[in-house]
């Protein structure tokens, strides 16, 4: 009697039915990482361009209108709480 | 219907020459005329009337799918109606109802036209004071600041609506409509559900027909011409008697409009198309890229264009002549829309289906011809008309950006409102009919392509 150990599993010389076999699926694929980002590439770019861009300028122009620092802007709007009224009611 | 065409339907049905004010002041007594505009409740009562129907839209759809069983099993229990109402109906729809309150909230927060047209200087908002810091005072250092205060609360409002969203999206029981739909049996039932549909046809429809109804009437020139009915306004639409410089041909505006709306639904569908699909097909940050494509829908169209003035006005980025950058504003308004309206399909297009095609040889391009596009065609549709009546509609970025040439229909409206005599207000009214017509016909489309599309909106 052999011991347990030297046992082998009784499928180890199987062979799998399929291994000689492809499947006609081998020319499909859903968009890899590569292509995914060359698709998702277009409206990010998009975005970036026409959305972040310019709120990345008012956002630089709020702080640095002349390209030195300048909050008087920020500091105007949070420094009047009736901001709205006082400067309407002056018009 | 586009906000530019909300304020005339109100100024028409409130303003001094409003019928309102001319049933009280012909009629009853001879007073002055009641003073309706510029005030807080004309500009809510005008937010809730172009609102309505957001909220009516998210919560019906989804109410209309709730699973019956458990207020059935509650009612067999002894609760009475109302107990169901309160303690399950509600509790389950209250995601939907934040969510479309919230909605309501960002677009209100960002409202613009109605504001200005309706509000006059006392009642000034966020967005009023950067558009007349930018474009009435020019002290850009101001609308800056005033814009990066706006940009901060409606990203803080786009985290709490995505975080909703997503709450919305938490597994409550929906079925279909055939099995959830129950017929009114009692008389009160009837009477309840009648009652409140002529009220909210009423509410809904009666600043639509007197803005008709008044951009017919016309103003009384003389003894010879007394006021009446007539195509006077339409016909004037094209004079400038007294050569105005500020004077827009209304058909370059209208032509300027659809052109815009053209090549705002080609570039909107197209982009649309490509972001959701990658939403959909990204195998991670799905969600983070469904976040950042809805950023645009919260932030104001007026900080957009005052964006754009900043981002576009120096070399080599000096655009500020460029007739392209407002159909691309119109697109950066309408690409969240298109993409909420086609997502929730291409979502549900399952794999195998896929799969088939390609175990028949179909490569990856023919694949998403032959099967995704055809699936998700009625949302494209949708999401195109969507871009069409946006596009047709926005007045925020364009009345900063658009050079006197380039006007449109809702710049035209907004001048010819601005300006005094009975002649331009009919010609605002008259205006205001047709791009009423032009966005009515659009909706009437999507309404009959939306059948058996899914759209979150």
């Amino acid at each position: 009697m052999r011991p347990i150990s030297k046992l082998q599993p009784p499928t180890s010389k199987l062979q799998s039915p399929t291994s000689n076999f492809q499947l006609p699926t081998s020319n499909f694929q859903f968009p890899t990482s590569k292509l995914q980002f060359l698709v998702l590439l277009l409206p990010l770019a998009f975005l970036a361009v026409f959305y972040f861009f310019p709120l990345a300028a008012i956002l630089t122009y709020s702080f640095f209108p002349n390209g030195t620092l300048d909050v008087s802007g920020v500091r105007q709007v949070f420094s009047d709480i009736n901001f709205a009224g006082k400067r309407s009611s002056a018009r | 219907m586009p906000t530019i065409v909300v304020a005339p339907a109100f100024v028409a049905l409130f303003g001094p020459r409003g019928i309102i004010n001319t049933v009280v002041t012909n009629l009853f007594v001879p007073l002055p005329p009641l003073k309706l505009l510029d005030t807080i409740w004309i500009i809510l009562l005008a937010h809730i009337f172009y609102n309505y129907t957001i909220v009516f839209r998210i919560v019906s759809g989804f109410w209309s799918n709730l699973d019956p069983q458990l207020g059935n099993a509650a009612r067999m229990l002894g609760a009475h109606r109302a107990r169901v109402f309160f303690e399950i109906t509600l509790p389950l729809l209250r995601p939907a109802i934040l969510a479309a309150a919230l909605l309501v909230f960002i677009f209100d927060f960002t409202s613009f036209g109605v504001i200005l047209i309706l509000g006059g200087p006392r009642l000034a908002t966020l967005e009023v004071e950067i558009y007349r810091s930018a474009a009435n005072l020019f002290d850009l250092n101001l609308a800056a600041a005033l814009s990066l205060l706006q940009i901060f609360f409606t990203l803080v409002l786009i985290v709490v609506y995505t975080r909703l969203q997503a709450r919305l999206a938490a597994p409550v029981r929906l079925r279909p409509q055939t099995i959830t739909r129950r017929t009114l049996k009692t008389w009160g039932e009837k009477c309840f559900v009648a009652i409140n549909l002529a009220a909210t046809l009423i509410f809904l429809l009666a600043p639509l027909v007197i803005l008709v109804f008044e951009s017919f009437r016309t103003p009384a020139g003389s003894a010879q011409a007394p006021q009446g009915i007539g195509l006077e306004n339409y016909t004037a639409l094209n004079l400038n008697p007294r050569g105005s410089a500020t004077f827009i041909p209304p058909t370059d505006a209208i032509r300027n409009s659809l052109l815009f709306a053209s090549v705002t639904v080609a570039l909107a569908v197209a982009l649309g198309l490509v972001a959701a699909y990658a939403t959909v097909r990204a195998r991670r940050g799905g969600g983070f890229l469904d976040a950042v494509f809805l950023l645009p829908l919260a932030t104001s169209a007026v900080t957009l264009g005052f964006g754009y003035i900043l981002a576009f006005s120096r070399a080599p980025f000096d655009f500020r002549a460029a007739v392209w950058l407002i159909p691309v504003a119109h697109t950066l308004v309408a690409l969240p829309l298109v993409i909420r309206s086609i997502l929730p399909l291409l979502r549900e297009i399952q794999t195998n289906v896929r799969e088939a095609a390609a175990l028949l040889g179909a490569n990856p391009a023919r694949v998403f011809a032959e099967i995704d596009l055809p699936i998700v065609m009625r949302a494209v549709i949708v999401g195109a008309v969507f871009a069409f009546t946006v596009s047709l509609g926005e007045f925020g970025a364009t009345t900063l950006i658009a050079r006197p040439e380039w006007a449109t229909m809702p710049l035209a409206i907004y001048r010819l409102l601005g300006q005094p005599g009975l002649t331009n207000y009919g010609q605002a009214l008259a205006l205001s009919t047709i791009l009423m017509l032009v966005s009515a016909v659009a909706i009437a489309a999507m309404e009959r392509a939306r059948f058996g599309a899914g759209t979150e909106f």
